[in-house]
């Protein structure tokens, strides 16, 4: 015991109580500084800077001047600091080793931070799985799908994987695909399709809709009638078009067709047999 | 209740709410559509409209304010039939386009809405669709005499001046005319509403196109006064611009 009280007296006596107490000041006005410093940043960069930008600002800058103040610290307590970047480059490299798939996806998450294909809150399309952009990171990518399920995606598989932006520009189109029988005249449904997108307001004047024959069908003349639509109006105008169309070619008597199956016999075959059935006349 | 042209809008007081109501009729749009109302409406003869919407404020009073004001996007105007215009030469042209109702309430007033009177299409204005903007269009006839003019009291008529410095023949098929800059006036005499003027030049270089704003009202109503001001005061920047972002 009176060793005990003799090792306490000895250290507050000595001057190590004085390097512990500066560190610890050190560190403490490092993570005062820090946090105040990334909280100015990011108001005085909000307006100029994505909500991604802005939140890589507010984290690198937090972790990068409280890094210096705790190198700041260690030094003070008498640490040698070539030694500790050196232990921690060793470190880097085993651990590199040891995690290949975390290294990789923490490159591929620096590449989509340089290339941009998306930002927060945009909807993005990754093989099926369809959501709205919550957070870029380091090593994964998260999603809000629209049945609000949590999607993280590892960047390695973004960098790898086709992703589409379903947000990037301002206007979409929509590709009706439409059949109509064979006796229809396609001049008239060409009329009645262009008609029916000038009355629509959702649907752009400009760009025009785009009427394209694709061929001769099964059971239709195959028709592609593509309109634009403002992005937010999209789901709105490809339901009210097909509507619309439905109700102006029952208006115009224009047929869409049920599949059909012709059946033919051969020519060397004889025709199929009719058999009429009279029915009895009534006394 | 209040019919503007294809617009019938009812409006409902009961402290502390306001009821709006408003359906557009599905006629096109006529000539000689005209504003009317009716002041006193009942809780029993208040139609049912398609489109109604509530606020709640409290205490505001019995007043009603209903305002024109101009689209809160550039109009693209695209004559029916689009002209030539010769190397040197220039002509003026009437062009309306369409206004919204701006309703407010109370003393002081407090807007609860704005609601087109026409709901136009939305259009695409620029050289691809990855560059450009989302505006409204409109059809005109593109009236070269003001006595032409149809009477419309729910579309402002503007002005403009259409100017070829260049040296080839140039084909006007649209143009973009930035109702968000425009003063609205109102003129007692000729019963329209009119925007100031506006100048558009097609500079020497074919490159470029410059828009001009008179500060006034047109020549044709000296006497009118101003209702509305822009929704967005015109930067010195917006007024010179590539060919493609005034005339497509």
């Amino acid at each position: 015991m009176s060793d005990f009280i003799e090792y306490i007296s000895s250290i507050t006596t000595s001057e190590r109580i004085w390097d512990y107490t500066r560190a610890a000041i050190i560190a403490f006005t490092g993570y005062i500084t820090a946090k105040i410093t990334c909280t100015s940043l990011s108001k005085l960069f909000k307006t100029r800077l994505s909500t991604h930008q802005a939140m890589l600002l507010h984290q690198g800058s937090y972790y990068l001047i409280f890094g210096l103040f705790i190198l700041t610290a260690l030094n003070e307590l008498g640490f040698n600091l070539g030694v500790l970047l050196g232990a921690a480059g060793i470190f880097t490299v085993a651990i590199g080793f040891a995690s290949q798939t975390s290294a990789s996806n923490l490159i591929s998450g620096l590449f989509l931070l340089g290339e941009k294909p998306f930002k927060i809150g945009d909807i993005i399309k990754v093989a099926d799985t369809v959501g709205e952009v919550l957070s870029i990171d380091l090593l994964s990518v998260k999603l809000r799908t629209f049945d609000n399920l949590f999607v993280r995606i590892p960047n390695e598989t973004l960098i790898k994987s086709q992703v589409v932006t379903l947000t990037k520009f301002p206007i979409r189109r929509i590709d009706l695909q439409i059949g109509v029988a064979y006796k229809e005249n396609i001049a008239r449904v060409r009329d009645v399709l262009f008609e029916i997108a000038d009355k629509n307001s959702l649907c752009l004047e400009e760009p025009t809709p785009l009427f394209i024959f694709t061929g001769f069908g099964e059971s239709s003349l195959n028709i592609q009638f593509s309109v634009w639509a403002k992005r937010e109006s999209f789901l709105d105008l490809r339901n009210s078009i097909y509507e619309e169309i439905k109700i102006a070619f029952d208006e115009h008597g224009i047929e869409i067709p049920f599949p059909h199956r012709t059946i033919y016999t051969g020519a060397e075959t004889s025709p199929f047999p009719i058999k009429t059935v009279e029915s009895k006349p009534s006394n | 209740m209040i019919n503007f042209g294809p617009l019938t809008m009812a409006i409902q007081h009961s402290e502390p709410e306001w009821m709006i109501c408003n359906q557009w009729s599905a006629t096109t749009e006529s000539d000689t559509l005209m504003i009317s109302a009716t002041a006193t409406i009942t809780k029993e003869t208040l139609p049912i409209l398609e489109n109604s919407e509530r606020f709640v404020l409290g205490k505001t009073g019995e007043s009603v304010l209903l305002k024109p004001a101009l689209a809160d996007r550039p109009v693209i105007i695209k004559p029916r039939e689009p002209f030539n215009l010769a190397p040197g030469a220039e002509t003026k042209l009437y062009v309306s386009s369409p206004l919204w109702i701006s309703i407010s309430v109370g003393s002081p007033s407090v807007q609860l809405k704005e609601t087109p009177i026409i709901r136009p299409s939305d259009t695409w204005f620029g050289p691809s669709t990855l560059e450009g903007m989302l505006c409204y269009a409109s059809k005109t006839h593109g009236y070269l005499h003001c006595d032409e003019l149809p009477m419309r009291m729910h579309r402002a008529v503007t002005p403009v001046k259409i100017v070829n410095d260049a040296e080839s023949t140039f084909l006007l098929e649209r143009f973009s005319l930035p109702a968000p800059h425009l003063k609205l006036f109102c003129d007692s005499e000729s019963k329209f509403l009119w925007t100031q003027p506006l100048t558009l030049i097609r500079e020497k270089d074919e490159a470029t196109a410059s828009l001009k704003l008179e500060e006034g009202p047109p020549s044709e109503a000296l006497n009118a006064i101003q209702i509305g001001n822009p929704r967005v005061e015109p930067d010195k920047s917006a007024l010179t611009r590539a060919l493609d972002t005034l005339f497509g």
